[in-house]
C-alpha cells in the first residue's frame, strides 16, 4: 500500500467579484482551476518532487496532502487514511506525523520568538514529552541540523542567524514531533547559492534517519534531480508526467518536460547550443486552455489535443505520462 | 606601451578594444551604527562587444558595481576609491549634466522587477516617450513612439499593445519591456541586474536568446549580473566571481569552468546540482557568506576555505596574474605568477 496516495485532487479558488463588476459583465463567479484532476502515489521514504513553474498548482497540492487546505474535490490517504474524513479533532492529532518546511525561513519564524521557543512550539502543542524534558530534545535537534554549539544558538532570536541557520531551523522545528511526512516546499530558493547544497544534504539526512517521505516542491530541475527518487511534473493545474527520476530525465516523454529540460541553463560553457524553446507563457488558471492545456505551446500539437483532454496513462512500467502521442 | 598598476604591458590595440575599465574600487555602504563595505579594490575590463558575466551570492557586492558604472551610488553609500573609464572618459569625476549624456544613452541598465520598476499608471509607449525625450527633448512623440514599436518589435512584442498598462502585460513581457526601454537609446553598454531572476524557466530562456540576438543587432556590451553559474555558462565570454565584495577570480567563460583557480569558484562548482550529470553527490561548502558589517581579518573567503592557512587570516590577498586576462586573489596562485609575469 503507497503511504500517500492523491486521487483526482481538485481545487478551485473562486474569484470574488464585486456586485456592480457580476452586474455588468452578467457573467456568474469564475473560478482559478489552482489544481485540475490530479492524481499520483508516493511510497513510504520516497523522496517525491513536484515540479512546475509558477500557477502549476504544486504549492496548493502539497498544502491539501498535509492536511491544511480543504480539496474541492478528491481523496488524499495517508497511510491508509483519509484524511480528509477526519474529524477537527482527529484531523489535529493526525497533523503530528505531518509538517511543512516553507520557502521563506525568516517568515515562518516569529522574530520576537528565541530559536529554542520556536523549535519548542510544536513539542508544546503536539509532544509527549514533560517541559522538564523539552530543553534537552530542543538541544539535541539543534545538534542534529548542525548548529552548534546548541546552547548558544537556543537564546538567539531569528535576525541574529543567516539565511542558511534560519532554514535549519526550520526543519528542526518541522521534525522535532517526529512526522513521518514532510512537505518541503522550495525549502532552497531563498538561501545562498552556497549554502544550497548544505541544506539539500541536511534535508535528505534527516529523510534517511528518521524513515521520513518527503514531498519536495520547487521549480528547479537540478534541484529536484538531485533530492529526488521520483518526480511528477505539473502544468497548470494538472500532472503532465511522472516516474523515476532517472526514467524522467533520461527519457522524458511528455513535449512540456521535454521543453522545460531544454530551458534549464546547464553550468558548463561546452554544453551551449541552440536551444527548441516553446513561445509564449502559462495560461490564466481563471481560463485554461481546452483539451490539453498545454497545447497552445506545444510543438507537437495533434488534431485532437484542442479538444480531447489526454488521461495519464503508465506508459513504460511506474513512468505515466498524460499525452496523445503515446496512447494507452 | 602602457605600463599598468598590475604589470601588465597592453598594446595601444588592447587600449581602443576597451570599452570600460573599473580601476581599484571601493564602495561603503555607511549607515549610523555599521560600515559595511560592499566592493573592496575591484579591477575589470571590458571589451567592445564582450559580454561579462558578474556572479556572486547576495551581498557579494554584484549590484552595487552596476550602480557604480551608472552613477547610481548615493547616500548612505560612497564611492571611497578607485577610477571608472568608460570609452576614455572618467566617469567619477564628471558634473551630473555630463553624467546623464552617458547614462541611459551610452550605458543602461536592466533591473530584475519590472512589475516595480514600470509606472502601473503609464502606457507602456509613454514609458518610451518619457525616456527618450528625457534624454532628448528635440526628439518628438511619434518620433519616440516609433522608436518603441520598432524596439518592441524586436522582442517580439506586436506593435497593438504599445498603449496597454503594465498590469494588462504578463511577467515574461513586462520584463522585455524593460529590456526595450534599455535599448531604446541604442546604448553601448547594457548593464542587466538579474534580468530573468523573477521568471519560469521557459520564459528566462526565451529572454536570454532574445538577448543574446538584440546584442548582436544592436552591437552591444553586455554585463550580466547574475548569481546562477548556468546562465554565465551560457551567456557570458568572461567570467568575473564575486565574493563579500572582492573580486575573487576573472577569467574566460571556459577556464572558470574547466580551470578554476580561486577556491571559491572551485567550490561553487562543486556545490551546485546539474541535471545532465548523473553523481548523486554534491560537495557542500561550511558556513556562510560573512556579514559586510564584520567581515573576516584576512581573506574574506578563509573561513570556509579548505585550503586555508595561517597567511590567509592575517593578511588579504591581492590579485595575481593567472593567465591572458584573468586574475584571481588567493595565496595558493603566489607560485603560478612566475610564470605568467
Amino acid at each position: 500500500m503507497p503511504f500517500l496516495e492523491v486521487h483526482d485532487l481538485k481545487k478551485f479558488f473562486p474569484v470574488q467579484r464585486s456586485l456592480i463588476a457580476q452586474l455588468f459583465s452578467g457573467a456568474s463567479a469564475q473560478n482559478v482551476r489552482a489544481v485540475d484532476g490530479v492524481s499520483f502515489t508516493v511510497e513510504k521514504g520516497d523522496v517525491f518532487g513536484l515540479v512546475g513553474e509558477s500557477g502549476s498548482g504544486k504549492t496548493t497540492t502539497g498544502r491539501i496532502t498535509a492536511g491544511l487546505t480543504k480539496p474541492t474535490q478528491g481523496h488524499v490517504t495517508v497511510d491508509g487514511t483519509e484524511i480528509f474524513s477526519l474529524k477537527k479533532t482527529e484531523l489535529r492529532k493526525f497533523r503530528k506525523r505531518m509538517q511543512l518546511v516553507y520557502q521563506d525561513p525568516l517568515s515562518s519564524l516569529n522574530p520576537k520568538m528565541t530559536i529554542g521557543d520556536a523549535i519548542g512550539e510544536p513539542l508544546r502543542y503536539l509532544g509527549d514529552e514533560k517541559s522538564s524534558k523539552r530543553r534537552d530534545k530542543i538541544i539535541k535537534l539543534l545538534t542534529d541540523v548542525g548548529l552548534s554549539p546548541p546552547e548558544s544558538f537556543y537564546a538567539r532570536y531569528p535576525h541574529q542567524l543567516s539565511g542558511g541557520q534560519r532554514q535549519r531551523v526550520v526543519i528542526a522545528r518541522a521534525i522535532s514531533i517526529g512526522p513521518e511526512y514532510l512537505v518541503a516546499d522550495e525549502p532552497v530558493a531563498m538561501v545562498d547559492v552556497s549554502v544550497r547544497a548544505q541544506i539539500m544534504d541536511l534535508l535528505l539526512t534527516m529523510q534517511r534517519q528518521l524513515n521520513l517521505t518527503i514531498l519536495l516542491i520547487t521549480h528547479d530541475l537540478a534541484v529536484a534531480k538531485y533530492m529526488c527518487n521520483k518526480i511528477a511534473v505539473m502544468y497548470l493545474g494538472k500532472v503532465m508526467e511522472y516516474g523515476k527520476t532517472e526514467d524522467l530525465f533520461k527519457n522524458p516523454l511528455h513535449p512540456y518536460t521535454q521543453a522545460l529540460l531544454q530551458a534549464v541553463p546547464i553550468p558548463d560553457p561546452r554544453k551551449r547550443s541552440e536551444k527548441k524553446i516553446p513561445s509564449g507563457e502559462i495560461p490564466s488558471p481563471l481560463n485554461p486552455p481546452k483539451g490539453c492545456v498545454f497545447h497552445p505551446r506545444c510543438p507537437m500539437v495533434l488534431e485532437r489535443c484542442s479538444v480531447d483532454v489526454p488521461q495519464l496513462v503508465e506508459y513504460e512500467s511506474g513512468h505515466f505520462v498524460a499525452c496523445h502521442l503515446y496512447p494507452r | 606601451m602602457k605600463v599598468t598598476q598590475r604589470g601588465r604591458i597592453r598594446s595601444f590595440g588592447e587600449i581602443l578594444q576597451q570599452l570600460l575599465r573599473i580601476n581599484s574600487l571601493s564602495v561603503e555602504y555607511r549607515t549610523g551604527e555599521a560600515t559595511a563595505k560592499a566592493i573592496q579594490n575591484v579591477s575589470i575590463e571590458l571589451k567592445r562587444g564582450e559580454t561579462l558575466g558578474l556572479v556572486g551570492e547576495s551581498g557579494s557586492g554584484k549590484s552595487t558595481l552596476g550602480f557604480a558604472v551608472m552613477g547610481l551610488i548615493r547616500p548612505p553609500g560612497y564611492i571611497t576609491s578607485g577610477s571608472i573609464t568608460f570609452d576614455n572618459t572618467e566617469l567619477l569625476t564628471l558634473r551630473s549634466e555630463q553624467l546623464r549624456m552617458i547614462r541611459g544613452k551610452k550605458v543602461a541598465m536592466i533591473f530584475q522587477d519590472p512589475m516595480t520598476s514600470l509606472n502601473p499608471v503609464k502606457k507602456i509607449g509613454d514609458h518610451f516617450v518619457e525616456y527618450i525625450r528625457a534624454h532628448d527633448s528635440s526628439v518628438s512623440v511619434q518620433g519616440a513612439r516609433s522608436t518603441a514599436k520598432t524596439v518592441l518589435e524586436d522582442l517580439g512584442i506586436p506593435n497593438s499593445r504599445i498603449d496597454d498598462y503594465p498590469h494588462q502585460f504578463s511577467g515574461g513581457m513586462r520584463q522585455r519591456v524593460m529590456i526595450g526601454l534599455g535599448l531604446a537609446l541604442k546604448p553601448s553598454l547594457i548593464i542587466a541586474d538579474e534580468p530573468t531572476t523573477a521568471l519560469d524557466v521557459i520564459v528566462e530562456a526565451q529572454i536570454l536568446k532574445q538577448l543574446a540576438e538584440l546584442k548582436s543587432k544592436y552591437s552591444l556590451s553586455l554585463i550580466l549580473i547574475t548569481h546562477n553559474m548556468g546562465i554565465v555558462a551560457e551567456m557570458a565570454d568572461r567570467v568575473a566571481v564575486m565574493y563579500a565584495g572582492r573580486l575573487a577570480e576573472v577569467a574566460s567563460a571556459m577556464d572558470i569552468f574547466e580551470r578554476p583557480k580561486h577556491p571559491y569558484t572551485q567550490a561553487l562548482l562543486e556545490s551546485i546540482p546539474n541535471i545532465l550529470t548523473s553523481d548523486r553527490t554534491l560537495k557542500t561548502i561550511p558556513g556562510s557568506p560573512p556579514d559586510l558589517t564584520d567581515p573576516p581579518t584576512g581573506c574574506p573567503f578563509h573561513p570556509r576555505c579548505r585550503y586555508v592557512f595561517d597567511r590567509c587570516r592575517n593578511e588579504v590577498p591581492q590579485p595575481i596574474v593567472t593567465g591572458n586576462e584573468s586574475e584571481a586573489e588567493c595565496f595558493l596562485l603566489e607560485g603560478a605568477k612566475a610564470c605568467h609575469s
